[in-house]
């Protein structure tokens, strides 16, 4: 077997040390001012997607078809991109949950709608993290990870 | 680590390159903006990332794992394997959701040179970014790997704890959690 071995340069460290640009202090407020200028958006986004795995998981409680297990799948893989940014970090973490148990069900050809629909319970407890505190919301994350390990093992 | 970060970034003449899907790519560029970087490549799937890696010298390249059928892991594989110097070597990031079973090993061996799993967040972010301009692990051809050699510890950023000579360096660094890489240091 041959091993080749290289060493190129790294061209992002030739640009990103040279003299001016930002404060990475000012470079993160300055990401986050961006974010911040659609954060309603983004967060009626993130309602409208919830909205859709509620639906579509009441309609995949017998017998999903593999679309809509894997539309359950698109969805939450959705909820996961935009929950974190906009402070919604166990939302995000339920949804990647969801996205395990889901992956596991699809591949070992069955379906279990409690452990489905105990993540869909979730998700609509961590979407608003105001009416929980937040060791309550860390207690659903915990839990919801319990149930995907525990049925799909 | 001060909660206050120090140091400048200048990422004004980066050319960086996105793959994400429409969903995510508009956070994306706002972040990129923020950072700095003027007019970011914007690339929705494989082909036109990798038309782009043809086109412009890059200095980095940010993927989000999630577009359909792991064309993400295809892309960076491809790029690999191509002879488009000097892309083929530009470091490349990978930003995870979740990574589908049937998926994982080609995620693996794609020759990314790192992984960061959602939820992310802007500091994250730049710190990995700022993580990999400092990285300098040789680049390895193998028959079944191309990319940055997989075999480093996991010590935390390049000039932190543990990187000195001196014997107290390393003890510190002993003392110290290992890092856990969704952590943040900046």
């Amino acid at each position: 077997m041959t091993v080749i071995t290289r060493r190129p340069e790294n061209r992002l460290s030739k640009v990103i040390w040279v003299p001016g640009g930002k404060t990475i202090a000012q470079a993160l407020d300055d990401a986050q001012a961006n974010l911040e200028e659609i954060r309603l958006e983004s967060l009626g986004v993130l309602r409208a997607k919830l909205e859709e795995i509620q639906a579509l998981g009441r309609k995949s409680e017998k017998e999903p078809t593999a679309d809509d297990i894997q539309g359950l799948y698109n969805l939450s893989s959705e909820v996961l991109d935009i929950a974190g940014l906009f402070g919604l970090p166990e939302l995000g973490h339920a949804a990647f949950s969801l996205c395990e148990l889901l992956d596991r069900l699809k591949s070992r050809k069955t379906w279990n709608w409690p452990a489905v629909q105990v993540h869909l319970h979730g998700l609509l407890v961590l979407a608003d993290p105001d009416k929980t505190p937040p060791e309550g919301r860390q207690t659903v994350v915990d839990g919801l990870r319990q149930v995907c390990a525990r049925v799909a093992r | 680590m001060s909660d206050a970060p120090k140091g400048r970034v200048n990422l004004e003449k980066a050319a960086v390159l996105l793959l994400s899907p429409q969903t995510g790519m508009e956070l994306l560029v706002r972040v990129f903006h923020g950072f700095g970087v003027r007019q970011p490549y914007r690339c929705f799937n494989k082909a036109e990332a990798m038309e782009k890696c043809r086109e412009a010298d890059l200095d980095i390249i940010v993927c989000d794992g999630s577009l359909p059928e792991g064309e993400t892991y295809d892309f960076i594989s491809e790029l690999r394997r191509s002879d488009i110097e000097p892309n083929r070597y530009v470091p490349v990031m990978v930003i995870q959701g979740h990574t589908p079973k049937d998926q994982i090993q080609k995620a693996r061996d794609c020759g990314a040179n790192f992984v960061v799993a959602k939820p992310i967040t802007p500091r994250l972010l730049l710190e990995r970014i700022l993580w990999i301009a400092q990285e300098s692990r040789p680049f390895i051809e193998l028959d079944g790997y191309v990319g940055p050699d997989r075999r480093f510890q996991n010590l935390g950023p390049p000039g932190g704890p543990g990187t000195g000579r001196r014997r107290t360096d390393r003890a510190e660094a002993a003392a110290k959690p290992a890092v856990d890489p969704q952590e943040s240091i900046i």
